[in-house]
């Protein structure tokens, strides 16, 4: 647990662009909602490895809205499946259902379908959300926590040495 | 731009992808394996095991080998065990998520096979509440039935006669209406209250004759006659009343007089030596086994239904269905191409019967017949068994639409080598070789089948018990001589609750042969059984006809106080020279 805060620390500190964290955060989203075999998945780690988002905060953040995503399965499931019965979108779901990609995807079940509604809406507020946050905090909050006597203990604690050794997981973070 | 992508990356997830490809590769033959035994458990209700499964790319296939299905009502035993099962695949399909299989070749299949370990994965599963008339009776009347004339004597003291019963109740009524009516002959007016307007006419008639008098006496005799005229309606009343209780109880006492003769029709036809009962050797025969193979077939039955009616999840139905956690459920949309999501074109199957074994094909295999609107269609044969020559069977089981599900069987077997060495006693085929034709069809939960078979060098064997004294030989001769015969089992009803009867002409054969020893027999046993029944009725019939006869006595008295009011009523208008 320590690890996984200091090592979050570690990046929200670093000089990374704040993008390339909330888009991690994003894709890391999409992935931990949605069922993991699932092809859009496929993208989605296509997306990681290809744009040079943060992969220490995709890693973290797909632990997270992981284990989130088990206390979601009752929203997913009644969303999707309202979703999916809906009569005035039935044409299109049986145009998708004819498609041998669209049911590689799986879009016909109600998790996956509520899953990807959810985390796609939340997608696009949570980077613009997370990007301000982020440099706000690296703007008004680093420095001054930086100044505060717990901090100054805790750099001499057995945390701020797991905290330095975070260096060698993600690299230039 | 150039900032945002990172080109080394695409290597690395093609690396990434390589890896997760091998290791799917590595895992897939678990992970169907695992896949169809969960999936089977889920389905069957008991364990669904596998020693392998293999998958093949070019051609798609899979091999599955030693399947076993256990029988979710009997734990210790495989439902069906097969040995190998090819699947030839439709790759098309199964990127859609729908498992088509063009062709199934299944080998060594097997069924009722002993397990080594329990199968149950819950509470042991109750057979459906089957029962068939003919077949439970059949257990119950294994013994042939006695010809021996039954002691009557006995046959009384266990059975409860009617009469007596129905004679007793009279009684208790007749007592009952006697109390009734002396308690309202106490409140009628009687001998006592006439006689009280008799002296008060006396009065009148005395009365001086001045103008006032003559006024009190049409005064008083007014109001006596008014009086008498009362109380001799309500006489008269009573007497209607009683009239119509009496005529009941009479009634009543008619039909109990006519009891012995019900009693003595039921007895007989009970104990009677009828040449039907004593010679129904057909059920003796036949019904234990008809009912035994009838039960396994439609608990078979019952079991298969809910296997060849499943719907998959549409729009329409979804709304109740709870998801299993973090698995949802697939809503299915009705497209041009409406297969099912599991679907065997056509299975070859080759399956061991404790005769040998037999061959055939199904098509159209699939546990969602609604969606695919084709039905199942099946034909099995074999040839030169262990213990028949040949055997074809074909059916066709039609469940598109659920509440209108119609399934049809058909079975000719030739050359069956029937019967046993050491059957039960005390009748029973020692050898005799058949020819069967089956015909039955379920639909709307009701079954109707026919079987006839043709029997042909039989040995019919009996033991001690067949029969005793002169027409027990007669019987266990006659049915040593019969080596031909006809058997025709008629199987009628709800799928719950049938009704089977057997006939044979080996009925017919020892009608013929003990019809007039039985008569005879019979007609004496009868003789005795009316003599025996009248005796012990005489008596409480007559003492309840006593009883009734005394009842008269309450008319009479009725009568009697009609009359003495008449003559009241008279002697007042005499008296008084008035016309009232």
């Amino acid at each position: 647990m320590i690890e996984a805060i200091a090592k979050l620390l570690k990046v929200l500190n670093s000089e990374t662009e704040p993008g390339q964290i909330s888009l991690a955060v994003c894709l890391s989203m999409i992935a931990g909602l949605t069922p993991f075999y699932s092809l859009h998945n496929l993208l989605v780690l296509l997306l990681v490895f290809l744009i040079r988002v943060n992969v220490s905060a995709f890693i973290l953040g797909f632990v997270v809205f992981s284990g989130t995503a088990f206390l979601l399965d009752p929203l997913f499931h009644k969303l999707g499946l309202w979703v999916l019965t809906l009569p005035a979108l039935e044409g299109i779901w049986t145009a998708l259902y004819g498609q041998v990609l669209w049911r590689m995807e799986g879009f016909n079940n109600s998790i996956v379908m509520g899953s990807i509604l959810v985390s796609l809406l939340l997608a696009f507020p949570l980077f613009f959300c997370l990007n301000v946050l982020i440099r706000k905090y690296r703007q008004h909050i680093l420095e001054q926590i930086r100044k505060l006597k717990i901090v100054k203990i805790l750099k001499a604690s057995k945390f701020y040495e797991i905290y330095e050794s975070a260096t060698a997981w993600g690299g230039k973070a | 731009m150039k900032k945002w992508i990172r080109w080394p990356g695409l290597i690395a997830f093609a690396v990434v992808v390589l890896v997760l490809m091998g290791f799917w590769w590595l895992l897939i033959d678990s992970l169907i394996k695992g896949w169809i035994e969960k999936s089977g458990t889920r389905l069957v209700g008991a364990k669904v095991e596998l020693d392998k499964a293999d998958l093949t790319l070019a051609p798609l296939g899979l091999a599955l080998d030693n399947l076993q299905i256990t029988n979710p009502r009997q734990p210790m035993t495989n439902i069906l065990e097969a040995g190998s099962i090819d699947l030839a695949l439709e790759a098309s399909h199964l990127l859609r998520r729908k498992l088509i299989v063009s062709l199934m070749t299944a080998d060594n299949l097997r069924f009722n096979t002993a397990r080594k370990t329990s199968g149950a994965v819950g509470p042991p599963k109750s057979s459906p509440d089957v029962s068939n008339r003919a077949g439970d009776a059949a257990s119950d009347t294994l013994n042939m039935p006695s010809l021996a004339i039954p002691d009557v004597k006995e046959i009384l003291s266990r059975e409860e006669l009617r009469t007596l019963t129905a004679a007793d109740e009279l009684k208790k009524d007749i007592n009952v209406f006697r109390e009734k009516w002396q308690k309202r002959l106490d409140q009628l007016p009687d001998q006592k209250t006439f006689k009280q307007h008799e002296k008060r006419l006396d009065k009148i008639s005395s009365a001086k004759k001045s103008i006032t008098g003559v006024l009190g006496k049409a005064g008083e005799a007014k109001a006596i006659h008014d009086d008498v005229s009362q109380e001799l309606a309500e006489l008269k009343k009573a007497k209607k009343e009683l009239e119509k209780d009496l005529a009941s109880l009479k009634k009543r006492a008619a039909q109990v007089k006519r009891l012995p003769a019900e009693d003595y029709r039921r007895l007989r036809d009970k104990y009677g030596l009828s040449s039907q009962g004593a010679v129904n050797v057909t059920q003796i025969l036949f019904g234990d086994t008809a009912g035994r193979y009838l039960k396994m077939a439609i608990n078979g039955y019952h079991t298969l239904k809910p296997l060849l009616e499943m719907r998959p999840a549409t729009p329409e139905n979804q709304q109740d269905v709870a998801p299993l956690r973090g698995k949802g459920v697939d809503v299915h949309f009705v497209t041009d191409d409406q297969l099912p999501p599991f679907l065997v074109r056509l299975a070859k199957v080759s399956a061991t019967i404790p005769s040998g074994d037999i061959s055939g094909e199904i098509q159209n295999l699939t546990p969602f017949q609604a969606l695919l609107g084709e039905p199942l269609v099946f034909t099995f044969s074999g040839q030169n068994l262990q213990d028949l020559q040949n055997v074809n069977i074909d059916g066709v089981l039609n469940h598109i639409d659920p509440a209108k599900a119609y399934d049809k069987v058909t079975a000719k077997v030739e050359g069956l080598k029937a019967g046993k060495k050491n059957g039960h006693p005390p009748v029973y085929i020692e050898k005799g070789m058949a020819d069967l034709a089956l015909t039955a069809t379920v639909a709307s939960n009701r079954i109707d089948a026919q079987l006839q078979a043709n029997v042909s060098s039989a040995s019919i064997a009996t033991t001690k018990g067949a029969g005793d004294g002169q027409l027990g030989q007669t019987l266990q001769d006659a049915l040593a001589g019969i080596s031909a015969f006809d058997l025709q089992a008629d199987i009628e009803g709800d799928l719950g609750d049938y009704r089977v009867s057997l006939s044979s002409n080996i009925d017919d054969v020892l009608k013929n042969a003990v019809g007039k020893q039985l008569k005879k027999k019979a007609g004496e046993f009868e003789k005795t059984l009316n003599s025996a029944i009248l005796e012990k009725t005489r008596e409480p019939l007559a003492k309840a006809s006593r009883q009734l006869s005394d009842l008269d006595s309450i008319e009479d008295e009725l009568t009697s106080r009609l009359g003495l009011g008449d003559d009241v009523l008279k002697d007042a208008m005499r008296k008084t020279g008035l016309k009232l």
